[in-house]
């Protein structure tokens, strides 16, 4: 039972996380409030992504399109408190434009402070202030170099919660790419978004304009990479749960050998034995399975509560305890398979026998 | 697949003019690929109604010919009848034994998991509802005086008690012929006496064939027939 519970933990586990993780960045592009994200359309990854002065000038003449904010993203390894670990594991650093309408979202989110006006000025998120204390005035080291903390903003997204907001230029600078950039966000009126989407994909055809919300379902290749991850270990999790349930249901079929030969003797069919075994089997994987999905939600939070709630989120959809639940069925039923072909076919001479 | 046998080809009976309950024909069954002879040129025709006591030393082959004619088993050679027809495959051993045959063990073999009642419930299972079946549980319960331990797990039971409730257990599918291994063997003097006193009521009331394998001359007194095993052959 306890192999079944594992193993349906970890999938809902590692689904839950996922699921959270592609909604958070859902969210976070939908949050932008822009009609369009523009990106590079052949980088395998988006830190690939390369958008130019030129691509950009190009886009803001196209009719229909009201604003073009530019963006670049990093992460940091911040500093440590004297000893060698990190009081975090990463920052990430979102690379902005005073003057440009992204801005507008954190103006939003403003809980001290205010928003950075020059290139040496930082605002960060109040969580990234509470935990390394980074109070509005403070002198923070980012790459080597001093910055101002002018604002604290809070966001209810798990990724921009754990962030700084920079000036591009200098994430541009630090990144080795004044000139380009990791994406656009595109503002046009609500009805110009799909005519300035195929303009884009006419005129620029490397570049790629989807809504936010079709973001994730569209690009993100790396999120299709923890999904065959997903897949990998729920493979990994149910041999290792057939192998469980296999031991438990082979172990009971052999002490139950004389009462098999008993049933068998007493008129029950081979059919009747053999469903007998195999529905023992699913009861078994049902209740590890539930069992295990309670594992998984708690384990899950758990993991986010020790890791960090700003870098790690779960959503819990009914498809995966569905998911969970047919991983606890086709474990039951693969692992008893065996087991009840054993029992079916004792003989209930030889049966009667055992000792 | 089962086949009906011509009249003319039937072996004496224990009733005249009907077809034995079970008949063996020239039966030989082997092990340990034939170094061990249980049974050689077994011939063998039962009534209905009868008592038949099976005698003989360890190893004559009693249990062996117990298993053949309770469809455990088949012969290597030679046929087994059961009313007329010929028992030669799995299908049709499954729904003699379930149908027209109940077994007593020596060990009682009852399902420790489960209580007296439901342990006699256990060949209904396949062919009753289970409301029904339960009624019928506690009626043969109350035919071997058990009323009152219905509830009973198996643990709680005396010995006495156990091998009553499996003489129930054996009589719930209304079987033609009653096979019992050695069933007073684990029991002492007394209450084995009583054992048997309640298996041949049992008999009488439902006019089964009661074939029983044993060591003690006592309890066949009576008998209808006494077949007397050695070294696989019945004794004249």
């Amino acid at each position: 039972m306890l192999g079944v519970s594992v193993a349906v933990a970890g999938v809902v586990a590692l689904i839950s996380v996922t699921h959270g993780l592609k909604g958070s960045l859902d969210r976070y592009m939908e949050a932008s409030g822009a009609s369009l994200i523009v990106f590079s359309g052949d980088a395998a990854d988006l830190v690939f992504s390369k958008v130019t002065l030129d691509d950009v000038a190009r886009i803001r003449a196209i009719d229909g399109v009201e604003a073009v904010s530019r963006v670049h993203f990093s992460a940091f390894r911040p500093p440590s408190n004297g000893d060698q670990t990190p009081v975090l594991p990463a920052i990430l650093l979102f690379g902005r434009y005073p003057e440009e309408r992204i801005m507008n979202k954190y103006r939003a989110f403003l809980r001290e402070g205010r928003l950075f006006q020059k290139p040496t000025e930082v605002v960060v998120s109040k969580f990234i202030a509470e935990s390394l204390g980074w109070g509005v005035g403070a002198k923070v080291p980012i790459y080597g170099a001093e910055y101002e903390v002018v604002g604290i903003f809070d966001s209810d997204l798990a990724w921009e919660n754990a962030g700084v907001v920079i000036h591009a230029d200098v994430l541009g600078r630090q990144l080795g790419r004044p000139d380009n950039y990791t994406l656009l966000f595109v503002y046009t009126a609500a009805t110009a978004a799909d005519s300035v989407q195929r303009a884009i994909e006419v005129e620029l055809p490397r570049l790629r304009a989807v809504p936010p919300g079709d973001f994730t379902s569209q690009y993100a290749d790396q999120l299709e990479v923890l999904d065959e991850f997903i897949a990998l270990v729920t493979v990994i999790a149910m041999v290792i749960g057939i192998l469980g349930v296999l031991n438990t249901m082979m172990m009971s079929v052999s002490e139950r050998t004389r009462e098999i030969g008993t049933l068998r003797a007493l008129g029950w069919s081979r059919g009747r034995v053999l469903r007998i075994v195999l529905v023992e089997g699913l009861l078994l994987s049902c209740v590890g399975g539930a069992f295990g999905l309670l594992l998984g939600v708690a384990g899950t939070e758990a993991l986010i509560a020790f890791w960090n709630k700003a870098y790690l989120i779960a959503t819990y959809l009914p498809s995966t305890f569905v998911k969970g639940g047919l991983v606890a069925v086709l474990v039951g039923v693969s692992a008893a398979l065996y087991p009840a072909y054993r029992a079916a076919n004792l003989k209930p001479v030889e049966a009667l026998r055992y000792e | 697949m089962s086949e009906r046998v011509p009249a003319s080809a039937k072996a004496p009976a224990g009733e005249p003019g009907t077809a034995p309950l079970v008949e063996l024909r020239g039966v030989r069954r082997v092990f340990e690929g034939g170094l061990v002879v249980a049974l050689d040129g077994v011939d063998l025709a039962l009534g209905r109604g009868q008592f038949v006591a099976v005698t003989g030393p360890s190893g004559s082959g009693k249990t062996t010919l117990l298993n053949l004619m309770g469809a455990m088993d088949l012969p290597d050679e030679g046929e087994l009848l059961f009313e007329g027809q010929r028992i030669d495959s799995r299908r049709a051993m499954e729904r003699v034994r379930a149908e027209r045959i109940g077994f007593m063990f020596q060990l009682h073999n009852l399902i420790p998991v489960l209580r007296a009642a439901e342990n006699v419930e256990v060949p209904l299972v396949p062919r009753m509802r289970r409301a029904e079946r339960r009624d019928r549980a506690r009626k043969l319960l109350g035919d071997v005086g058990l009323a009152h331990r219905a509830d009973s797990g198996v643990r709680g039971l005396s010995g006495g008690e156990r091998q009553r409730v499996a003489i129930a257990r054996a009589l719930a599918n209304e079987p033609a012929l009653i096979l019992a291994d050695e069933p007073t063997g684990n029991l002492d003097s007394r209450t084995g006496h009583e054992v048997m006193e309640v298996l041949h009521a049992a008999r009488k009331r439902t006019g089964a064939t009661l074939v029983l394998v044993t060591h003690n001359l006592e309890i066949c007194e009576g008998c209808d027939r006494h077949v007397k095993l050695h070294d696989g052959k019945i004794l004249p």
